[in-house]
Formats: structure tokens, sequence, C-alpha cells
């Protein structure tokens, strides 16, 4: 079954290609309906097994981490990196590094999956480590309560056949049970960085929240500046640079490296250093794009509240002279625009341009905090267009923070085709 | 009403739309349980009748009420979100402890604004789908049941406020004892039930809506009624000096085309 049904998934994307489409999930849900346990015999063959990466915000950017780490210690790693969460996106992806003879020659799998994919994933496959960075809410119109969220990602710990790497600051990531006989390592920050992680309890109760601790990390963000980090593990003190932007980034850094020493704990620190300094911004995620006079525009993802207030921290790193929000609300983006109000834009010391379907909302969402608005643009080309004559006035660095679709349409219109494939992994 | 119990001297402007002598007049808003009832951003409706009330140059005091505290006797509007389940189970008990307080308020016109989750609560009872029945308050005259179907998307209203725009989220089935005690009609969207076109209730000065966005946003004239209800009932008959509302339209305007 292996066989035919590599060879029908990739006669799929034979096909496909010679229609001119390419990084399509299509191939994967051929393949689904016609062998429902194509996924679990591929990716038995994989020795070091299967790694799943989930929780509400950084799975992309630690996904990244992770295949970088374990890739630099001369691990074979397969990934998700067209980006979709659906099982039949994974499977797409195996159906394409495979064999014609449905071989993997791979040493391990690291894919990153929402909290529903990844119950769903688990049902096909157990996975042998789990990593759950946060427990946040998303916009709940599109998975509703986050206590439904942490029974989701319980499962996911629960089909954990080896180890999990848990966040130790987040009272509900803490708090998920883990089965005896699986490993848990945790990774954390310290406590004097608390105002930059906030969890969703000190985001909606407010920062007196007290510093939660469920473990002692085995990995500790202790500081870190625009571009060097520094971890404390195994009792020293370790120093990495980094290029990659925004606390969020240098806590998911922990992570990563919590799960480096849990596949090979003698790996080598040098390589590890190297590949880690390498790593460049996930697309639309602190990714750095350059107008043609040089200056840096930066792109920020933002979904979820607690992901917003976080990418806001940014401003507080680094000066931006200029400010643009690009909020859309197609399904990807949540079609409910109420969660802007459960985000604080008091930090925004300039006047902020506002784009996308809803960028009156969001203008208005500004006028409450406060804060001025330097135009309202709903029509994404001319929004990049005036963001950029605004970036050229103000001079200095610019950062834009848009929603997902609305990431998408800005990716291709400041890079053009080169924005490619991989735009599918926003 | 008598006017001026809490004035500090005449200064009743003759402008036709100020009659508020401006820094002499308090209002105080009650945030009832903002950390167990605060999805969907409702804690922006507080945020909305404070700076409105405060660019108006009114003096606002925020109190948050969590379980076990009690309710100040100076509260002029409260406000309730809507909530999770676990949210909902862990303000029960002290919600009926507050019931009476709730129920004298109510009878003395203080304004109050109540979202999906807590209006739910301001009925008589909530009957899960597995059949247990939750106590509500009984300050609106209703009923909710638990139903199979998400009501969710984008809404309009048509109130005495005018069209009022939000988004709604819930599988509860709301039956008012009296359509005539509903605030609204449906335009667009589920309302109360998805079957009798009703939206909302309104006893005295007590609003409950299943209406986020959250709904005072982009509704300015309902906001602004609110904060007049308040006033009046301290101050003697209010006006309120008129704000630029060109944002508050405008996205109003475009919520109203968007998509279900």
């Amino acid at each position: 079954m292996k066989l035919a049904s590599t060879i029908l998934g990739k006669s799929t994307f034979t096909a496909l290609r010679l229609l001119g489409r390419t990084g399509s999930a299509f191939p994967g849900l051929v393949v689904e309906k016609a062998d429902s346990k194509y996924l679990a015999d591929m990716l038995q063959q994989l020795p070091q097994g299967v790694i799943i990466v989930s929780g509400t915000n950084g799975k992309t950017t630690t996904t990244k981490l992770i295949v970088a780490l374990l890739r630099a210690q001369g691990l074979r790693v397969l990934t998700n990196p067209t980006g979709s969460n659906f099982v039949r996106g994974i499977i797409s992806a195996v159906v394409d590094k495979a064999s014609w003879v449905g071989e993997l020659a791979y040493d391990i799998a690291v894919f990153e999956q929402d909290e529903a994919h990844a119950v769903h994933f688990t049902r096909h496959v157990s996975p042998k480590g789990v990593v759950v960075l946060n427990i946040m809410r998303d916009q709940m119109d599109r998975f509703g309560e986050i206590d439904t969220t942490k029974r989701m990602l319980q499962k996911l710990v629960d089909a954990a056949s080896s180890w999990v790497v848990l966040n130790a600051n987040d009272e509900r990531v803490g708090s998920l049970k883990v089965s005896t006989g699986v490993f848990r390592a945790w990774f954390g920050h310290d406590s004097g960085l608390q105002k930059l992680f906030l969890t969703d309890d000190q985001l909606y109760h407010g920062e007196s929240v007290a510093f939660f601790e469920a473990h002692t990390p085995d990995v500790l963000l202790s500081r870190f500046t625009e571009k060097n980090i520094t971890f404390h593990s195994n009792g020293s003190l370790q120093h990495y640079s980094y290029a990659l932007q925004g606390s969020h980034n240098a806590l998911n850094a922990a992570a990563a490296f919590t799960v480096l020493r849990q596949v090979i704990p003698d790996y080598d620190p040098e390589k590890a250093a190297t590949a880690f300094a390498a790593v460049r911004p996930a697309f639309g995620r602190g990714e750095v794009v350059l107008l043609p006079n040089g200056q840096e525009v930066t792109l920020q993802l933002i979904k979820n509240p607690g992901g917003f207030t976080q990418a806001l921290r940014m401003l507080e790193l680094k000066p931006y002279d200029t400010v643009g929000i690009a909020i859309n609300d197609d399904y990807p983006d949540g079609r409910d625009v109420s969660w802007l109000w459960d985000v604080s834009f008091s930090a925004i010391k300039t006047p902020v341009l506002c784009g996308g379907d809803r960028a009156a909302d969001m203008a208005n969402r500004l006028k409450y905090d406060e804060v001025g608005t330097a135009g309202v643009c709903s029509d994404l080309v001319a929004f990049v267009s005036e963001f950029n004559q605004l970036t050229n006035k103000n001079g200095g660095a610019a950062i834009l923070y848009c929603t997902y679709t609305a990431m998408r349409r800005i990716r291709r219109l400041y890079l053009g085709t080169k924005s490619g494939l991989d735009e599918e992994n926003i | 009403m008598t006017k001026g119990q809490r004035a500090k001297g005449k200064g009743h402007s003759t402008s036709a739309t100020y009659h508020l002598p401006s820094t002499t007049y308090q209002l105080t808003i009650v945030h009832l349980y903002p950390r167990e009832m605060n999805i969907y951003g409702d804690t922006g409706n507080r945020l909305v009748l404070q700076k409105r009330a405060e660019w108006r140059g009114i003096d606002v005091q925020i109190k948050l009420v969590g379980v076990g505290d009690p309710i100040p006797d100076e509260a002029d509007i409260i406000v309730g979100g809507g909530g999770q389940d676990a949210g909902q189970g862990k303000i029960q008990d002290d919600l009926q402890e507050k019931a009476e307080t709730l129920h004298q308020m109510a009878e003395a016109g203080v304004v109050m604004l109540m979202i999906c989750g807590m209006y739910q609560l301001f009925g008589r009872s909530f009957t899960t789908h597995e059949g247990e029945v939750i106590q509500g308050i009984g300050v609106l005259p209703l009923e909710t049941v638990g139903g199979h179907k998400r009501m969710i998307g984008n809404t309009i209203y048509q109130t005495p406020f005018g069209e009022i725009v939000g988004y709604e989220n819930h599988s509860g089935v709301t039956k008012l004892d009296n359509p005539a005690m509903a605030f609204g009609t449906v335009v667009k969207g589920s309302g109360n039930n998805g079957q009798d076109g009703t939206e909302g209730c309104r006893i005295q000065n007590v609003f409950g809506t299943y209406s986020h966005g959250p709904v005072l946003v982009k509704n300015p004239a309902f906001s602004d009624e609110l904060l007049r209800l308040a006033l009046s009932r301290r101050y003697g008959d209010a006006k309120l000096k008129s704000l630029d509302n060109t944002m508050e339209l405008s996205a109003h305007a475009i919520a109203s085309e968007r998509p279900r």
C-alpha cells in the first residue's frame, strides 16, 4: 500500500506541476482518501520518530529553529515547509520527500501543528516528542475557548511516547498532566523578564499576576539584546548571537535548545551556535524587507491578542519611526475583530497608518487608546504605497503588523515572485 | 428628577448641545467580573464609556468588582461581558449573593450593560444541553437553553438608538417572556434564538445583548445613550456635548457591509 500510495501521490504532484500548480496540499488529500494508514506507515520508518510543536504562538519560528539545530548536528530532518497545518499538508510533504518506492531517507521529523490539527495528527501517528510553547486565547471564533484549547493540547501531550518539552512559566502549560514514563523537560525565562512575557492570565488580569514557574527550567532565558542571547543551562551561562527579532523569539529559542538537548544530549555546542546565528526570521515573523533606498521594513504577523501584545514589545527593543497595522477579517484572520480590544496600543508613540478590510476598526481602536492615525486605507496596494512614502518621509526603520491574509498580500507586494511557494508558510 | 444633587454650583451652559458643567460631574463605572467574564474584547465597552465621558470633561471612576467584592453603592453604570464555561462556573455562587443588590439597583434605574454570558445569567436560568439548570438572577425576564447550533457571525440589529452592528457567537437559545421587551430586532444574524427575530432585552435601564464587537465601539449613539441615562439619573435631565464620531461611523459602515 505504501508503494502504491506514494506513486499515486507523486503522480498527482506531477500532474499538478504540468498544470503549472505547485505547493498544494491536494496530493496529500488524494493519498489520505486512498490510504488512511499511509502517514503512520511512512513515518514509522524514521529511526528517531516525530516531534510535534504546538501552542498558540511561536510554532513556525520554533519549528524552524529546531530543524536548523538538529540538521547542524548531522540529522536528516523532515519538516512541513509548505506550512500547512492540515494532516493532508504533512502527507503532501511526505509524498514529495519519499522515493518513488516509498522510502523516507530521514532520521527524524519535526512538524508544527495547531491545537486542533495536532489532535487529528495523533490519531494517525504517535509522536515521540511534543513541545507545548504556550496557551493563550486565540481568536475565539476559530478555536473556541482557551479551556478547550488546553484540553486539545492535553490530548497531544497524552500521545507523546517518550518526552515533552513545556513552558515552565505558563500556568496552563505547567498544569498539563504527563503520563508516567514520559520525560518532562522545561524551558523558561528569568523572573526579571516577566514583563516581556505575559501569559494569558497576566494579559487579561494585569501584570500584578505573580510570576509563575512550574519547574526549574532546563534551559532558562537569562537575558538578551537585539543581537545576543544568554541561556542558563547545565549550571552555566551560554552566550549566542542570533538574527531573530522580538522577545518572543528569544523564548522560542530557549524551547528549541531544550529540544536539542533532548534529542542529542551530547550535541556539539559550536555547531549549534553557528546554525542558530544563521536562522533568519520565518515568513512574516519579524522578516525584514528593504525599500529601494535601503530603509528596513519589518513584517510582523499578528493572529491573536497575546501575539499582538507580545509583538508590540518589539517597539521597546528597537526604535521604529513608522508603524503600520493591516487588519483583514477573512476566515484565516478571524472574522470577528473584537479581539483588537483585548490589546493595549498605548505604547505606540507615533501616528499609525491603518490598512486592510478593517482599517477603520483599527483606527477606531487606536482612537480609544489616544494613539494617532496617519491614515486609513482599506485597499492594500494603496496602503503599501502610502506606507512606503511615509517611511521615506520619516526616515529610519519601519514596522508593519499584519493579519494572515493581509500579510500574504503585502509580502507579495514587497517581494513579488520571490515570495513564491513559501508564502503558504505564514 | 431633581438637578445637581452632586453638582457643585450652577454653571449650566445655555448652549443647546452642552448643558453639563463639565468637571463637577462624576460617573462611577463598575466592571463586574473582569477576570472571569472578559472574552471577545468586551472590556472595550468599559473603555468606550470611560473615554466618551472623559472627553466631555466628566470625572470617571472605574471599579473592578470580582468574586467576593461588594458592588459599590455609587455605581452609575455596571458592565459585564461574555465568558467561558469555566468563568461562568466560578462566578455563579457569587452572582447569587449579589442578586438582591443588583435587583435593587436595577429598580433604582442604575444603567447596566450585560453581554452574552452575563446577559444569560441576568435571566432566570440557563439549561445546558446536558439538562443541567444554572440559576440566573432574574433581573431580565428570560430563559436560555443550550442549543447544538452555534450562532456566529457579523450582526445588524435595529434598535431605538438606531442600527447596531456587532458580532455574535453563542449557542444559547434565549426566549423572552414578552418579545416586546427585546432590545432590538434582527436585520442580519440570529439574535436571541434565531427564530423570533428578537435581539437582547431591555428592562428599566438594564440592557442585555448577544452582541460583541465590542457592542459599543461602533455604535456611538448607544454608548452616549447609556451615559445620558446614567447622568440623568444622578443629575437630572442631561444632554451630552457632541463628539466627533467620524471613525466610529466609518467602522460601523464597513462592518455593516462585511459578509456574515
